[in-house]
């Protein structure tokens, strides 16, 4: 099994339950790791990431208490040593314009939470699969 | 603001002011002019009678002359100088009465004088006949009895008395014209002073108003640009609040619903783990898991028409906050578009739809798709299933609008339904048809933005018309709205 490590950054405690439910359905057994903000989030990121052998993933909901998501994209997409982390937007609106922003900042996946709940859980099993392929690249 | 206003205000009064002022001082100058003008001439008038005056006193001391020269020597060559000085002493004495006929003074001096002239004259006349006659004598006679020097010394009285009298007028009538110009001339002075000061200060209070005027209308202008700004950002926030109330909503339902059908799944591995429980046993868990499971039904079915309603909310945010187009749009060829979406219950109703000529509008392309879509949607949705359906839509241009009908012979809207059915989630009639009732409502809001209007006539169990009135230039209002 890869040995990535995932960080999953979402306030919504509801949320967070419901995507790693699914995750783990998918066959994903690998460490999750949660944040309810972006500050712990980012911290993890920085102190335990670099020594990963796998490298680290990141989960990221948009609507965070102490900093909007979209900053939070750009801070790890503009860090040297986290560049190269996968981020996979996981946000409840379908805006297009925030969706291309997203792009824009070098998110590398972005999934709608519909409320229907079917799709939902497809969407995040299919990150599963998604998730045992992916080569993550270890940091230097 | 306010204070500026007054200034101006108070300018004009006192401009009116300055002005009448200034029409009292001119025709104070007038008149000065006028009457210096009449004591000049009044002067004038008065040296020519002194002028006159000395024509006559000398005239008649030359006739004496004349006459003596010719008593004295005897020659004839006196006559006729002293016929020349007879004629201009008549003459002057003739003007005199004419120039002094407004001076009774004078006109009585001249009455004294005329029968002394005429005495004189005549005793001249006499003692000039009797040299001629050769009675030399008898005219030295006359002459000795010094009558005719009394005479003249008289004639010469008189007319030192009537060059006095002059004398004193010409002094007055001077005095008069010197005061009547100065006081033309302090008048005209203070005329000019106040044209100067009237020009200064009509100066001053145009610069001023004009000032005034420029500061306003830069207020005014600020003023709009504020209201403006402030509209657009009410507008903003109002785009804004719809987008969060909509983002922030859907977060909690997708909790809601992910845990109703982990709650489903749940009770389904229960039901599995039960399924071979003992039978009084086995009839409760039976009877509890179709309870649970109409709960959870209950939750989806709930959650999920709130979720339609909020995607409703933010369509429409979105729809608002959209820049609108504006191309020429050929209206017959959109309708058919849209029909053909809805080709396949067309056919399954069995419709009838007819198109008659439509005029074409700019204006933005998907605004007025989802506007006819909705309608012609409605036209179905809502037809009378005992009656045959049939959709006429038509338009006519009317001045810079146009107006576009959808007429149906659906189950039309009942009087007290008319407004609700365009207000958002409001529906009307029976709820035979699946809809959160928004559509009517996207409708009026997208035809409102053209600035336009939607009407309808409906008569129950005949069908209704909605009336769309739009400016032929749709989009160059919706986009300037922008």
């Amino acid at each position: 099994m890869n040995p990535v490590s995932i960080v999953l950054i979402e306030d919504d405690d509801g949320h967070a339950t419901l995507i790693e439910r699914n995750i783990r359905r998918a066959g994903v057994s690998n460490q999750i790791h949660r944040f309810a903000d972006a500050t712990s989030g980012l911290a993890h990121l920085d102190a335990q990431c670099a020594a990963h052998a796998g490298g680290c993933l990141l989960l990221l909901d948009l609507n965070l208490p102490d900093m909007s998501g979209i900053d939070v994209l750009r801070k790890v997409k503009s860090d040297p040593n986290h560049r190269a982390t996968p981020v996979i937007v996981l946000t409840t609106t379908d805006d297009q314009t925030e969706i291309q922003k997203c792009y824009e900042l070098g998110c590398n996946v972005y999934i709608t939470k519909p409320v229907e709940y079917e799709r939902f859980a497809n969407a995040i099993r299919q990150l599963g699969l998604f998730l045992s392929i992916i080569q993550v690249p270890a940091q230097s | 603001m306010p204070t500026r206003a007054s200034l101006t205000r108070a300018t004009l009064p006192s401009l009116i002011g300055g002005l009448l002022l200034l029409a009292v001082a001119t025709w104070f100058a007038y008149g000065g002019v006028r009457a210096s003008l009449a004591s000049r001439a009044l002067v004038e008038h008065t040296l020519e009678v002194q002028v006159a005056i000395g024509e006559l006193r000398s005239a008649v001391q030359r006739a004496e002359s004349a006459q003596r020269g010719q008593l004295l020597t005897g020659e004839d060559r006196y006559g006729e100088p002293y016929r020349d000085a007879r004629q201009s002493a008549q003459a002057a004495h003739d003007r005199l009465r004419l120039l002094t006929v407004d001076n009774p003074k004078q006109q009585a001096a001249l009455d004294r004088l005329q029968p002394l002239m005429t005495a004189k004259f005549a005793e001249m006349d006499r003692t000039l006949e009797l040299e001629q006659a050769g009675k030399a004598d008898e005219a030295l006679a006359i002459v000795r009895t010094d009558n005719g020097l009394r005479q003249l010394i008289e004639i010469r009285d008189i007319l030192n008395g009537m060059r006095a009298t002059e004398d004193e007028l010409l002094r007055q009538r001077s005095g008069m014209a010197t005061v009547d110009t100065h006081k033309a001339f302090v008048a005209t002075a203070i005329a000019a002073l106040g044209i100067l000061v009237l020009g200064g200060a009509a100066v001053v209070a145009v610069a001023r108003s004009q000032r005034a005027l420029r500061d306003t209308n830069a207020g005014l202008e600020e003023e709009v640009e504020r209201r403006t700004a402030d509209l657009r950002e009410a507008n903003e926030e109002v785009q804004r609040f719809a987008y969060i109330v909509s983002h922030d909503l859907r977060s909690p339902l997708v909790n809601v619903m992910g845990f109703a059908s982990e709650l489903d799944a749940s009770r389904q591995d229960l039901a599995i783990a039960l399924r071979d429980a003992p039978d009084p046993m086995a009839a409760k868990v039976r009877e509890i898991d179709g309870q649970i499971a109409e709960s959870i039904a209950f939750i989806r079915a709930a959650t999920t028409k709130m979720d339609r309603l909020i995607n409703a909310i933010l369509r429409l945010s979105r729809e608002g906050r959209r820049a609108f187009g504006n191309e020429k749009i050929d209206m017959n060829q959109l309708i058919d578009a849209q029909l053909r979406a809805v080709e396949h219950q067309v056919k399954e109703t069995d419709a009838s739809i007819q198109v008659s000529g439509l005029p074409p509008i700019f204006g933005d392309r998907l605004a007025l798709e989802q506007v006819f879509g909705n309608l012609i949607d409605n036209a179905i949705k809502y037809r009378d299933p005992t009656r045959k359906l049939s959709i006429e839509i038509a338009g006519r241009a009317q001045g810079d609008r146009v107006v576009y009908e959808v007429r149906d012979t659906g189950r039309g809207i009942a009087p007290e339904d008319r407004e609700r059915v365009f207000e958002l989630f409001r529906r009307a009639g029976a709820q035979t048809q699946p809809g959160e009732g928004i559509g009517l409502a996207h409708v009026r809001a997208m035809v409102r933005r053209m600035e336009g209007s939607i009407d309808l006539q409906s008569e129950p169990g005949a069908g209704t018309t909605f009336i769309v009135d739009l400016p032929r230039q749709a989009g160059r209002v919706a986009g300037r709205a922008e």
